[in-house]
This record gives structure tokens, C-alpha cells and sequence, in this order.
């Protein structure tokens, strides 16, 4: 009882965070379970406020907004979750492909990489979008370019160092195939600084796509995400103040959550990093 | 050390405090009383007692800058809103609809192919030379002429030449009869512009040299327009020393901007906006419905909307007053063919077929156009204007009881317009503009091949009826056979004619004499005055 | 150094930016729509000649290669085009925006410098306190809400309650520099939230690695005031990836700008961009993307110059 007490106290934020995390997690794993409407279904009163029927009011078209954020929130969660992972992919086995092979290989690749991460994200998001379309879909492979570089880049990075080290060399000795060499020895080795940046990634990934459907280029309507929400709202934000508070504030503690776990997935993978941030 | 410390601390709670009573008061606010999206209240401000005052500049916050200047070469509203206080017609229409002078003092019309006009004298053009008969001539053959590439210039095929017998007379003569020439050049894009400086600038997207009431100062990209009063201008000088036009696209920035006094004038785009605006202290709104309207285009060439009953469905499943009422919060007139604000060519909804909303109707209907299970379709939008959004979100609702199974497909601005050229679409919503005749509304529209017929219509009866409206001058005649063509054009629907657009003008109670005009909003500018503080 | 130098651009610096040219070329071109669609939208009555004949007006008719080309040679000969939208040169347009988003980008390093590093250093020092708490919880907030967010409820705030600061426009600084400063305030902040937080967490553990160092010991134990030995030494060494933090969240700030531009209506770059891509205005959107990737790679090597100024013990290596 005393550790439990002693570890709320030396780490206050971290439990406050673990705790938002798994009550998101939660309402994005079985949005189902908490909304009680259909989050695209015109049930109520149009921009009714918060009441026992309607607990955090009704957007313009009678829509229940307490449903749609906790749909928003899966969407969320969903698109952050998918791109990063993608991009992760790609990104790791490129940066692998780079730095194991290194040369002409690793400089192509490299530049290809610069170039995309050079350009200024929301905008090519934006025209990526404009590509695809406003489907969900397009909207992951959207933000999924975008990330991949990131992890291209801490991928190289990890198996240049690790492409040194005895037991890939002796591996090598042994007549172990390349595509095995990497997959078995390299991968395994460069997981550790990947995952943390995947968790750093998560939330500015949200953000991406929060941004992109606040500027009407997000998932195709009536799909309820929070960044709609709150470009829809605005309309109505003085009237109707519920309309941008509750899906705001939602936003606000998906990041905010993502963020914690980030720091927190951090902490342990990075010991180097333990307690300084 | 201490010390900076405890400093910084203050510095750092004060942010904590700061950062704690913005979300507080913020979120304080869903409990206090809730207001209804009302009707626009529109209230007049009261005339003092001093009278009219000249002076000042009147300031209008703009959402979308100019696209160009040049009256016989852009399309956009927001370029004619601009143009129309700068550059003169012919004549003008009144508010409704009937011609009345403008550059012209009178006319005559001898027989169906000739017209002849006769000028004001002494109008100037803001470079101070006098604009006489020649100039009238130089505008419309310059619109006509192919090398300008105006995308007027098929509006004027029915002019086969015209003449200056002097300096203030022009005559027209019409290759065969034309029933919409008056309100052709009463158009804003056939203003009458100075040769000189056409020549001198190669264009006039940059420059304005008109003889309208205003005259362009100044034009800073993205920024601002200012325009001066052209003190001799020929029906007497404005009241306000200029206008300035401040480009702000955010609406909520527009109002908030309308409410503190840096703007003193500003279009809005809905209801919504509108109400916001009204119940700001200090603020009127006045609001007209206009001659466009609201549509759901269908794909007529392929199916399942080949089939006319399928297209008939779609019309009895949709409840035009349900729309008007979720997308524009009751602002609005249920449209048909041709909108209920033409004036005199309105054509009562009574008559129409398909127009009462019968879910049931709809879907037996569709049984027997061999959808008994119902159809699946995409409706087309663009997040670009956020009300076709909405319009497609209601309709999608709403035709769910007939079993239309409508899916969104949302595209960006100019994807959406690519896809309006290669007709790669089912259905999509927009809206369409009437103009000033309804040979403007209907002819490129639904007759067969039209430029704007995207929904690739062709129907004999109503070519031919739209053909016979079109080379009669005779109201009485004409109305009679736009009448027929409306009627039958509900029969086909081969588009959803939905709801005429409203539109609103938000103004500070500095602004005096302002007054909306259907033919042209901002007809009265001349006239308004500011009162100083 | 030099050498170096020499290097990173001719290998690095110059193809990343000819890489980042071909690909927006490829993304615009690859989005349905061309220019010539957007200027004459829907339901004007232009022949396909007529359209024909403006796409070769624009060279828009060229093979995409070709057009590239084209474009790459007389960037070579330092010409960025015209914008097909006003004719104007791409370099004009791009200084008549800079200025606003310079402005804008200067008052949120200035806002981050004066709340992040004294709130990092302070929340070192005190690890564990309440202060510190306090501090990282701000911070963590600050990181959480978007600037986008932040200014939309800043607005309804602003324009419901306290309505001193104006929520929208640009005043240059002709018109006065205190309206100026007031036009830009309300988004600087909002961009500043992020970026201080960011850089408030970068001082705050690169400075308690300082102080755990020996050298801090050392001069603790020499008897040296706790005050000296924070200004002194750690500072000194604990700002240097702050500094790098800082430069690369400079470099993105240019482009991250967008959003906050579009909600404030601020006549900047990302707006600029943001509106040619819309408008498929081709050559403004070549030219404003590489202008902000220019300065983007352009502080990264300034902060990897300065990160070996600053402390001679790290080599620079490619």
C-alpha cells in the first residue's frame, strides 16, 4: 500500500495519464458500449443542449454528440494507430534496406526520404487527400507518407550500429542470406527505438488528421470524427457552445493520453531517458 | 537564487491561472440559457434627425477576393460585386425585371430585330474622357470577338451588328427574334468599357477604368480593394468618400470583425450566420431570396437514373420544405424549374408533378422500375461550400425511407468541377443561377447539349418548347410556353430542383440607406451613407 | 568544416531540395483537376477549342517531363515563374507573404523563448516539486491541444467575453506597430503552445542531464553558489539541444503555419500555398513549397553548424 502511495506521488502525471489512456482505450475499443445513439443518426432536436437525454447536447442536424465523440474517438485512435504502423513498416524497411546496404542504395532511398520530409506536412497531406479522396483509407496512406521518413531515418540509424556488431558479422560469415540477416538479426535489434517513436508519432499523427478534417478534407460525412466536429461546430459555437467544447475537450485528452503513454513507452524502452521528461 | 525562483513561479502560476479561467469560462457556457436559432429579425436602423451625412469610407469585409476585374472575361461573384460599382450597363432591370435606363436615357424598339438605344451625354469615364456611342459598340464587339475568349460571347449570338449613326445613338440589329435580349445586356458583364485602356493593359483583369459611381484606388492581393467615389459620375457623386473591400474568408472572423466596428458591411452565407449577426448589438440583416437555387444534378445517360421513374422516385422521396427547414433553418422557397423570385415568370408549385414528398409513392415507383430492393447511389459534394454538405447529409436521410441508399462522396473543389466536365458522377449537389430571364435558367441548362447540361438531358418536346420561348418577344406568349416547358421538365426531373438561395447582408448601424436589390445586392451603395460617431 | 560544408550541400542540401521539386510536381499534377478547370468552374460557355487553346496559352498542354523541365531551367536562372492566377512573378508573391509569416514566426520563437526556458530550467532545478509538476503538467497540456483548437476556442472566448484583441485580419505595420501586434497575438499564441512545450521539455531534461554531470559536481564541491553553477556551467551546455530543438521547430514553423493562417485570415505563406494548391496554380505552389522546404532543410544544417560551434566536442559527421 505504501509503494502503491509512494509511486502516485513520484509519478503523479504518469498514473493520471495511465488512467485517461485506458478509460479512451476503452471507449474507442467498444464505442458501442457508451453511445447510446447511432453517431450518424439524426435522433434528436437540432443543436439541443446538454440534458439526461442528450448528455453532451445534439449538433445542427439533431445528431447526438456524446455518440459521435466516443465514434470519433475510435476514428481517432484508428487512423493514428494505422498510419504510424504503416509507416513504421515502410519506413523500417527502407531505413534497413539503406543502411544494411548502404552506397548508391542507402543515398537514393535517403534523398527520396529528405524530400518527403522536407515538405511541409499539412500540405502535403492536404494534396495527398486531394489525390485520393476523403475516404478513410486515403486519409491513412495520406499520413502514412508523411511519417514514413521518421522511422526510414531511426531505422538506418539503428541498423548501421547494429549491422557492426559481432553476431550479424559472424552470421554473415556463415552464409546466413541476406533477406534472413535482416529480418532475423537486424530487426529484432532496431524494435526498441521504433516502437518509442511510433508512440511519439501516434499523437501528432491524430493531429494530422484532426487538422485535415477541420479544414473539410476529412473522412467523407456523416463519418464522426472529432476534427469535423469541431469545423462543423464552429458555426454555431456561440449559440450553441456545446457543439466545440465537448469534441474539443475530446481531442484535447486523446492527445493528451497518447502523449502520457508516449512518455511513458519511452521511460521504459529508453532507460537512458528514465525521468526527464 | 531564491528570489528568481519565487519570480518565476508567479510568472508560472499566472499562466496555470490563465490558461485555468479561459477553459473555465469557456466551458461554463453550455449551461447558461440556450437561444433558438430564430427567423433573422431584420431590423431598420432608425434615421437621425441631422439627415443624410456625406464623407467617410464604407468598409465591407469580403470572403472571397476577386477572381480578376475584367467584366467581360470573369465569372465569379465575387468579381462582380466589385465590377458592378465600378462599370455601367446599357440599361439595367428593376427589381422586377423589367428593363429600366441606365447608360441609355431611352430606346426604341421598331420592329423585332432592331433596337435602337439612345446615350445619356456627358457620362465620363473615370480617365475623363466622355463615353460615347462608339464606346457601346467597341464593348459588345469585344465580348463577341473570339480572340477575347469572354465566356459571355455565345449570349450575344443573336446580335448581328450594330452601328453609332452618332455619338449618343446605337443601333442593334438581331439575326431573328430574341426574347431575352433585354435582360441580356441589362447583365453586369456587358458593361461598357474604355478602348484606350483595354489596348493600353492588354486586359482589364488588373485595372478598372469604368463610369460607374466608384473608381478602383487601390488593389492589394488578398488584402484589400479600395475603391473612390467618382465625384462625376453622372447620376451625382456617391455619399461615402470610398469603399474598401477587406478580404477576410473565415465567416465567424467576418461577424466577429462586423461587431467591434472594423468592418462596416458583409455578405453572409447562411441562416446561421445570419442569426449570429443579428443578435449582435449594433448589427441589422437584411435578407432576399435570390434567383439561385439548390440542386441534386443527376446523371440522366446511366442507370439506374436512365429510367424516369427512378428519377420521379427521387423526387417524391425528397421533402424540399425538410431540406430548407435542417440545411437553411426555414430560410428559403421551395423551387422549381424556374424559381418563385423570376418576378412575373414564376410558375405556381401546383402544378408541377412529383413535387408533394410520398415516400411510399417513391418506392412502388421503384418496384416498378425493377428496384424493388431499392437503389444505391453516391451523391457527389464538395467541403468547399460546407451547405452542399449538409443538403447531401439531409437528403441521404431522408431518402432512406423510399430506399434510396445514398453514400457521400466528398471531393475537393477543383476535383469536383473535373468531375462535373467528364459527367463522372451519379448525383451531386450544387446550385445553379437563374440570371435575370428564364431563358438564362433553363436553355443551358436542359436543353440538349446546353453548356451547362451536365446531366446530359435531351428531351424533344422541351428543346422544342424552350426553342419556341426563346425567338418569341411577346410576354403573354412566351410565359405561355416556358409554363408548358416547366410542367413537363417536373415530369422528367432530371435534376432535383431543391430551394432558392437566401441571401444576407449583415451591416453596422453606422450604414444608413442600404437596401438589397434582387437584381443586383449591391445596387444601393451609391446612395448609402455613414453616420459619424 | 568547410569541406564539410561543401559536402552536405552539393550532396544533401541541393538533391533533397530537386527531389522535394519533382515530387510536388508529380502530387500537383497527379490531383483531378487542372487550372484551367478551376478558373472557369462549372457552366461557362467555352468550347473545348477554347479551353484547348487556354491550357497552350498556360504551356499547360506540354508533356508533364517536358513542363518540368521547362520549369527547372528557369528556376536555374533564378526565375520561379508566373502565377497563373494574377500573372505576377512567384518571387513577388512570395515577398509580398513573407513578411507576415517572418512577423508571425519571430513573435512565437520570442513568446516560446520567454515562457518555455525559464519554466524548463525552473522545473529542473526544482525536480519533483510542485513547481515542476505544475510546469509538465502545463506543458503536457500545451502539447495536447492543436493550435488550430487553441485558436477556435480562443475566438469564441475572445469574441464573446473580451473582446479587446481582434480574432481575424492582418494590420501591417504601416498601419501602426501596436494594431500590428495586436493582429498577430492571438495566433502567435496559439502556435506558441506547442512549440513552447515542446522546447519547455527539451530544457527540462537536457538540463537535468547537466547538472548530473561531473563537472556540475565538481564545481558544486569547489563551493561554487548553486546559482553560479546553474548559470554558469550547466546552462551553457544544457541549451545547446534546446538550441537544436528550437531550430528544427523553427523550420517547421514556417510550414506548420497553414492552419493557423487560414483560421486568423493572415495573408501568409501557408495560405499562399494552400490557396494554389486549390486553385492548381502550379508554379505558386512549386515555388512557396520549395521556398519553405528550402528554409526547413536550410535551419537543419544551421543547427547542426551552430550544435558543433557550441560545443567543440562533437564532430560533424555525415
Amino acid at each position: 500500500m505504501r509503494s502503491v502511495y509512494f509511486l502516485v506521488r513520484r509519478n503523479l502525471i504518469g498514473v493520471l495519464g495511465g488512467v485517461v489512456v485506458l478509460i479512451l482505450l476503452i471507449i474507442a475499443i467498444a464505442p458501442g458500449l457508451f453511445a447510446p445513439y447511432d453517431p450518424t443518426e439524426m435522433v434528436g432536436p437540432k443543436l439541443s443542449p446538454p440534458d439526461e437525454t442528450y448528455r453532451m447536447g445534439t449538433d445542427r442536424y439533431g445528431r447526438d454528440i456524446w455518440s459521435r465523440i466516443a465514434w470519433g474517438t475510435r476514428i481517432s485512435f484508428e487512423v493514428g494507430f494505422l498510419s504510424v504502423l504503416f509507416a513504421a513498416a515502410l519506413g523500417v524497411i527502407l531505413g534497413i534496406v539503406a543502411g544494411y546496404f548502404g552506397g548508391a542504395t542507402d543515398y537514393l532511398i535517403m534523398r527520396v526520404m529528405d524530400a518527403i520530409f522536407a515538405f511541409p506536412s499539412v500540405l502535403l497531406a492536404i494534396a495527398l487527400v486531394a489525390i485520393g479522396g476523403s475516404a478513410l483509407s486515403s486519409i491513412i496512406l495520406a499520413i502514412t507518407i508523411v511519417y514514413i521518413p521518421i522511422f526510414a531515418r531511426v531505422a538506418r540509424a539503428s541498423s548501421l550500429t547494429v549491422k557492426e556488431r559481432e553476431f550479424v558479422t559472424a552470421a554473415f560469415a556463415t552464409g546466413v542470406g541476406t533477406p534472413r540477416i535482416l529480418a532475423v538479426h537486424i530487426l529484432p535489434n532496431i524494435l526498441s527505438p521504433i516502437i518509442v517513436q511510433m508512440a511519439l508519432r501516434l499523437s501528432s499523427a491524430i493531429t494530422v488528421e484532426a487538422a485535415l478534417s477541420f479544414l473539410g478534407l476529412g473522412a467523407v460525412p456523416p463519418t464522426p470524427t472529432l476534427g469535423s466536429m469541431l469545423s462543423e461546430g464552429r458555426a454555431f459555437m456561440e449559440i450553441s457552445p456545446w457543439t466545440v467544447l465537448y469534441p474539443g475537450v475530446a481531442l484535447a485528452l486523446v492527445i493528451l493520453g497518447v502523449n502520457l503513454f508516449g512518455d511513458a513507452l519511452r521511460d521504459m524502452l529508453d532507460p537512458r531517458l528514465r525521468g526527464t521528461a | 537564487m531564491k528570489l528568481i525562483v519565487k519570480k518565476h513561479n508567479y510568472l508560472l502560476l499566472a499562466l496555470i491561472v490563465t490558461i485555468a479561467l479561459i477553459l473555465v469560462s469557456c466551458g461554463q457556457e453550455p449551461v447558461k440559457e440556450v437561444e433558438k436559432i430564430k427567423e433573422v429579425v431584420v431590423t431598420a436602423t432608425p434615421v437621425p434627425e441631422s439627415g443624410p451625412q456625406a464623407g467617410g469610407t464604407l468598409i465591407i469585409g469580403k470572403g472571397r477576393e476577386a477572381a480578376g476585374l475584367d467584366p467581360h472575361l470573369v465569372t465569379s461573384a465575387s468579381s462582380f460585386e466589385i465590377i458592378s460599382q465600378v462599370y455601367n450597363q446599357l440599361i439595367n432591370l428593376s427589381d422586377d425585371y423589367t428593363p429600366i435606363p441606365e447608360l441609355a436615357e431611352s430606346w426604341e424598339n421598331p420592329d423585332d430585330l432592331t433596337f435602337i438605344f439612345h446615350l445619356n451625354p456627358g457620362v465620363l469615364f473615370h480617365n475623363g474622357r466622355e463615353m460615347v456611342a462608339s464606346d457601346v459598340v467597341y464593348s459588345f464587339e469585344r465580348i463577341k470577338n473570339p480572340d477575347t475568349a469572354s465566356p459571355w460571347a455565345t449570349q450575344l449570338d443573336k446580335i448581328e451588328s450594330m452601328e453609332a449613326t452618332d455619338d449618343y445613338t446605337v443601333v442593334f440589329h438581331l439575326s431573328e427574334p430574341y426574347g431575352a435580349f433585354m435582360s441580356t445586356i441589362a447583365s453586369t458583364w456587358a458593361a461598357v468599357v474604355p478602348q484606350e485602356e483595354v489596348e493600353a493593359n492588354g486586359d482589364l483583369q488588373s485595372v478598372m477604368v469604368g463610369t460607374g459611381p466608384f473608381k478602383l484606388e487601390e488593389y492589394v492581393e488578398e488584402t484589400k480593394t479600395v475603391l473612390l467615389a467618382h465625384t462625376d459620375y453622372f447620376e451625382g457623386a456617391p455619399m461615402v468618400d470610398g469603399i474598401t473591400y477587406m478580404i477576410i474568408p473565415d465567416e465567424a472572423a467576418r461577424i466577429a470583425a462586423l461587431r467591434t466596428g472594423e468592418i462596416h458591411l458583409t455578405t453572409l452565407s447562411d441562416g446561421t450566420a445570419a442569426g449570429l449577426a443579428a443578435r449582435s448589438e449594433g448589427v441589422s440583416v437584411a435578407s432576399q431570396q435570390t434567383t439561385d437555387y439548390y440542386l441534386l444534378g443527376i446523371n440522366c445517360a446511366e442507370a439506374p437514373f436512365d429510367d424516369v421513374r427512378v428519377r420521379q422516385a427521387l423526387s417524391l422521396a425528397i421533402d424540399r420544405k425538410a431540406v430548407i427547414d435542417s440545411v437553411f433553418f426555414g430560410e428559403g422557397l421551395v423551387s422549381g424549374p424556374i424559381v418563385p423570385t423570376l418576378g412575373e415568370w414564376a410558375i405556381p408549385l401546383d402544378k408541377l408533378s412529383y413535387y408533394e414528398p410520398d415516400p411510399e409513392a417513391a418506392k412502388a415507383l421503384l418496384a416498378d422500375a425493377g428496384h424493388p430492393d431499392g437503389v444505391a447511389f453516391t451523391i457527389t459534394a464538395s467541403p468547399r461550400f460546407p451547405q452542399f454538405t449538409s443538403i447531401a447529409l439531409v437528403l441521404q436521410n431522408q431518402l432512406k425511407a423510399a430506399g434510396f441508399e445514398a453514400t457521400l462522396d466528398q471531393v475537393e473543389w477543383g476535383t469536383f468541377i473535373r468531375k462535373w466536365i467528364d459527367r463522372d458522377f451519379q448525383t451531386f449537389v450544387s446550385y445553379n443561377g437563374s440570371g435575370n430571364d428564364p431563358d438564362r435558367a433553363l436553355y443551358p441548362a436542359l436543353y440538349t447539349g446546353g453548356s451547362v447540361n451536365a446531366f446530359q438531358f435531351s428531351n424533344e418536346e422541351i428543346d422544342s418548347l424552350l426553342d419556341s420561348a426563346r425567338t418569341t418577344v411577346n410576354f403573354d406568349e412566351r410565359k405561355a410556353y416556358y409554363s408548358d416547358a416547366v410542367i413537363k421538365i417536373s415530369e422528367e426531373a432530371p435534376m432535383i430542383f431543391l430551394n432558392t438561395r437566401t441571401q444576407y447582408v449583415a451591416y453596422g448601424d453606422v450604414v444608413h440607406a442600404f437596401d438589397l436589390s434582387p437584381v443586383d445586392a449591391f445596387r444601393s451603395l451609391k446612395q448609402v451613407w455613414l453616420l459619424s460617431e | 568544416m568547410s569541406s564539410y560544408l561543401i559536402r552536405r550541400v552539393l550532396f544533401v542540401f541541393v538533391p533533397t531540395l530537386l527531389g522535394m521539386s519533382i515530387l510536388v510536381f508529380v502530387i500537383m499534377h497527379m490531383i483531378p483537376g487542372n487550372f484551367v478547370d478551376v478558373l472557369l468552374g462549372m457552366g461557362t460557355d467555352i468550347s473545348p477549342d477554347q479551353v484547348a487553346a487556354i491550357e497552350r496559352a498556360y504551356g499547360l498542354d506540354k508533356p508533364l517531363s517536358v513542363q518540368y523541365i521547362y520549369w527547372l531551367g528557369n528556376v536555374l536562372r533564378g526565375n520561379f515563374g508566373n502565377s497563373l492566377r494574377t500573372g505576377k512573378l512567384v518571387g513577388t508573391e512570395i515577398l509580398s507573404r513573407l513578411p507576415v509569416t517572418l512577423e508571425l514566426t519571430v513573435i512565437t520563437v520570442i513568446l516560446t523563448l520567454v515562457l518555455a526556458i525559464p519554466t524548463g530550467i525552473i522545473s529542473a532545478i526544482r525536480r519533483n516539486d510542485l513547481a515542476d509538476l505544475i510546469a509538465r503538467l502545463a506543458a503536457l497540456i500545451g502539447l495536447s491541444i492543436p493550435g488550430f483548437l487553441f485558436g477556435t476556442l480562443a475566438i469564441l472566448f475572445i469574441s464573446l467575453k473580451w473582446p479587446v484583441l481582434p480574432t481575424t485580419g492582418f494590420v501591417p505595420i504601416s498601419e501602426g506597430l501596436g494594431e500590428n501586434l495586436k493582429s498577430l497575438l492571438l495566433p502567435s499564441i496559439s502556435l506558441a503552445m506547442g512549440m513552447s512545450a515542446t522546447v519547455m521539455r527539451m530544457t527540462r531534461s537536457s538540463m537535468l542531464e547537466e547538472l548530473r554531470q561531473e563537472y556540475v559536481q565538481v564545481a558544486r564541491a569547489k563551493g561554487l553558489s548553486e546559482r553560479l553553477v546553474i548559470l554558469r556551467h550547466a546552462l551553457r551546455n544544457g541549451l545547446i539541444p534546446v538550441i537544436t530543438v528550437l531550430g528544427i521547430q523553427i523550420g517547421y514553423l514556417l510550414g506548420g503555419t497553414v492552419i493557423i493562417e487560414e483560421l486568423f485570415a493572415l495573408p501568409g505563406i501557408g495560405r499562399l500555398a494552400l490557396n494554389a494548391i486549390y486553385q492548381r496554380d502550379y508554379p505558386v505552389v512549386q515555388g512557396t513549397v520549395l521556398f519553405i522546404s528550402f528554409v526547413f532543410v536550410f535551419m537543419n544544417l544551421i543547427t547542426d553548424l551552430s550544435y558543433s560551434v557550441l560545443d567543440p566536442r562533437i564532430q560533424l559527421e555525415e
